[in-house]
């Protein structure tokens, strides 16, 4: 992949980020956040105070009004449920982001993320000391095992995740016409890959790239997802819709 | 006198690497010369006890020779000198290899447009040149009032003298930098008395090294997607230590807890503790990685002296605090010469012009391998091409990619050689100087041979993620270049 010269210098561009599961970009975006402020101007949608009585339509609310307040059109990044969240929003406002970038996202809640929502909710409700190693067992890959921390209990908001096992967008997708990239990670388990790939399926300016990776593709392979990100922000076309972008071997 | 379509100089990881890369192109009128009278570059000179790569030997390998045998995470440096030789061997480079020849001058020739090469034996013309001459190549010698007189064994750590007994000596090694905690272990096991003179502290971090299993090995040598896969992670994993040299604080902050903590668990007394600190941010200067560096103070036979060398008389050596300590041996282990190029004082380009001059306010390239008023000319792991955080063979490969393109494209003009514009120079170095400004190396306020002490300029290493290189430089773009008129193409195959 390449960039031209004249974009590392270029002007800097508004980006939006969307937490997953966290609900806090601090936690999900603890590398990508500062990396992409080395050339962008970087906003986060706060998604920590979500409530039980919270819908995916009030999460896309959330991003409006962080968008509405950029100088001009975002690139809005999601992860996770945050994708899942961008997709909605792009949905419902075509024309307030400039484009997406939908990581570890998914079309529809595949049977093991509610599963996953499920286990979360009794084992949390138990006080359960299993409950962390659970997460990591989930969210985590065996290969990316090394680099996985025990997520820690407020790492992962309740409410977020009973709302996940919900937030269904297959309905949405054909409303959303900007530029896509999604980003699949081959070995999720939670959101799973299939579903991440339904989405590069249903949103009509999509292509496709995958990480090698669990669902915790943010702490696993941070800084292959910021090339992927960095070179479809500086040329959103250059793999047009409907590409498989391959691997970057090094 | 020989004409060739390239010439190459050096035989380290980039000029193997870029005599492999012409052969698999079909490109045959080219010669490698060197100097010295083996290949290997770095891993044929550094051959002191301990010495190994410190990034992964997966990584620290051509991606267009993966080799599933490596012994060890971290592999020792005679096993990496093989791998060269066997990869030269193999690619049948023999015929264009020029080994015990040292390229004395290189001279731009305007009116026939090619290099003239004179050489410890004749002279060659070229219509292109790649130096690949390496960056950690001359020994730094500390310039201090006797050192040429020392009345005992004096060597630098690339000179090891393997002739020597260390058993029952008293050694000093000065320098507490990569190869010094290399070197280090190594002679305390042996010497009766060691003393380190550390000018400043390095941070260490913990050597996750290991050997590989059989089974590894035998998988990785059955399964290529198995290795292409690992190397991928390594190399992902590893670019994820550039937020540290960012300058972003959390990362600075997790990295210097785990440094301070190795210490703090590997080192019992406090004193020393306290002298084994380093006074600036961490990755201001190289990341040191070992187990073994830190316990080593903890035996009664090693002893840290915190000041510089500052003069040897006789068989003592002073030290910039006054202290005073003989020796029988004496390692320097004190770097490299890496800002100021030996070579760049031997090649004169348009109007005679010497790269030195052109490199008077610090080394500087287009691209990182091209200068302006240097004409096919080629420099790779020159200015702003290192790392501190990732393998250099990732940059050397980039660097190859982009030189033949550039080939590929002299190859098909209708003649003419190829300046790159003083404009487009000019850009990438504020490009650099901008990206440079906020990391590490420019705040964290240390003394680093990654920058020219001339000027203060980040000239060596390259103030970014390793990938946004390839990115930004794996790319050739013709319109960053003039045509020089010359009559005919030279190149013959691509
Ligand atoms: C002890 C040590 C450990 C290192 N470990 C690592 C590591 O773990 N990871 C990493 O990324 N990097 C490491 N490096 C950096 C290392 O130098 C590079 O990774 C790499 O080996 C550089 O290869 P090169 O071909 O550019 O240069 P070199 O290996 O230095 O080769 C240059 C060659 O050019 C020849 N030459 C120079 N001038 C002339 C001339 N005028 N005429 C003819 N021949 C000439 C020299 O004799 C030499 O053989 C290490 C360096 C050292 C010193």
């Amino acid at each position: 992949m390449t960039d031209s010269r004249s974009d590392f210098t270029a002007e800097r561009r508004p980006v939006v980020l969307v937490p997953g599961l966290s609900g806090a970009a601090s936690k999900d975006f603890s590398f990508l956040s500062p990396m992409l402020a080395r050339r962008h101007d970087v906003t986060v949608v706060p998604f920590d105070d979500v409530d039980a009585s919270s819908t995916l339509g009030d999460l896309a609310d959330r991003i409006h009004v962080v968008v509405e307040r950029c100088a001009q059109q975002p690139a809005v990044i999601g992860y996770s449920l945050g994708a899942v969240a961008a997709v909605a929003y792009a949905a419902a406002h075509p024309s307030g982001a400039s484009s997406l970038t939908l990581v570890a996202g998914w079309l529809t809640p595949s049977a093991k993320l509610r599963g996953f929502a499920d286990v979360w909710r009794v084992l949390h409700a138990e006080g359960s000391p299993a409950l962390p190693g659970m997460a990591m067992n989930a969210l985590f890959s065996a290969d990316g095992w090394d680099s996985a921390r025990p997520p820690l209990i407020s790492d992962v908001s309740d409410a977020l995740t009973a709302l996940s096992a919900t937030a269904d967008v297959a309905a949405l997708a054909s409303a959303v016409t900007v530029p896509v990239l999604v980003v699949g990670c081959a070995l999720d388990e939670v959101a799973t890959t299939r579903q991440s790939k339904l989405l590069f399926g249903a949103l009509a300016n999509a292509r496709y790239a995958e990480v090698h990776s669990g669902h915790a593709v943010v702490h696993e392979r941070p800084a292959e997802l910021l090339n992927l990100i960095n070179a479809f922000l500086t040329r959103p076309a250059l793999f047009p819709a409907g590409s498989l972008i391959l691997e970057e071997r090094p | 006198m020989k004409h060739v379509d390239v010439a190459v100089i050096g035989a380290g990881f980039a000029g193997i690497g870029m005599g492999i890369r012409l052969r698999r192109r079909g490109i045959r009128s080219f010669l490698i010369f060197e100097r010295a009278d083996s290949l290997g570059g770095t891993w044929r000179d550094n051959t002191y006890p301990g010495v190994a790569c410190d990034v992964p030997s997966h990584l620290y390998s051509y991606s267009f020779r993966p080799n599933a045998g490596w012994s060890a995470f971290y592999s020792p440096g005679d096993e990496i000198r093989e791998y060269l030789v066997a990869s030269a061997n193999d690619e049948g480079l023999g015929e264009h290899l020029r080994l015990g020849t040292d390229v004395l001058g290189l001279t731009w020739d305007e009116s026939a447009a090619h290099w003239l090469l004179e050489t410890s034996r004749g002279k060659h013309t070229a219509g292109a040149v790649i130096l690949a001459c390496g960056r950690l190549t001359e020994p730094r010698i500390p310039d201090v009032p006797g050192i040429g007189n020392f009345a005992g064994d004096l060597f630098h750590s690339s000179r090891w003298d393997h002739g020597l007994d260390l058993r029952d000596k008293s050694v000093v090694v000065v320098g507490s930098g990569a190869s010094a905690v290399q070197i280090v272990p190594r002679v305390a096991a042996q010497a009766s008395r060691l003393i380190v003179l550390q000018r400043s502290a390095p941070y260490v971090i913990p050597r996750a090294g290991r050997p590989y299993s059989a089974a590894e090995r035998g998988l990785l040598a059955r399964d290529a997607e198995e290795l292409a896969r690992l190397r991928s992670q390594l190399f992902w994993k590893a670019e994820e230590a550039f937020a540290q040299r960012a300058g972003n604080p959390d990362s600075l902050a997790m990295a210097r807890s785990l440094a301070l903590g190795h210490l703090a668990d590997q080192v019992r007394d406090p004193h020393t503790r306290h002298r084994l600190t380093p006074s600036y941010e961490i990755g201001c200067k190289r990341v040191l990685i070992s187990s073994d560096y830190y316990p080593t103070f903890n035996q009664d036979n090693v002893m840290l002296e915190p000041s510089a060398l500052a003069a040897v008389e006789g068989n003592t050596l002073v030290a910039a605090n006054g202290a005073r300590h003989s020796a029988d041996v004496v390692v320097l282990a004190t770097g490299f010469h890496a800002a100021e190029q030996p070579y760049a004082r031997i090649i004169r380009g348009i109007d005679g012009r010497l790269l030195s001059e052109h490199w008077a306010g610090g080394m500087t390239a287009h691209a990182s391998t091209v200068m302006n008023g240097f004409p096919n000319l080629f420099v790779i792991n020159g200015p702003n091409a290192g790392l501190g955080h990732n393998s250099a063979i990732y940059m050397i490969e980039t660097q190859i990619e982009y030189i033949l393109a550039a080939l590929r494209h002299w190859a098909n003009l209708d003649g003419g050689v190829l300046n790159v514009r003083a404009q487009a120079e000019g850009d990438y170095i504020r490009m650099i100087d901008d990206m440079a400004s906020s990391t590490v190396w420019m705040t964290g306020g240390c003394e680093t041979w990654y920058r020219d002490a001339r000027n203060g300029r980040l000239s060596l290493l390259w103030p970014g993620f390793a990938h946004e290189f390839r990115a930004l430089n794996a790319e050739f773009l013709p319109e960053d270049f003039e045509l020089l008129p010359c009559a005919r193409p030279r190149i013959r195959a691509r």
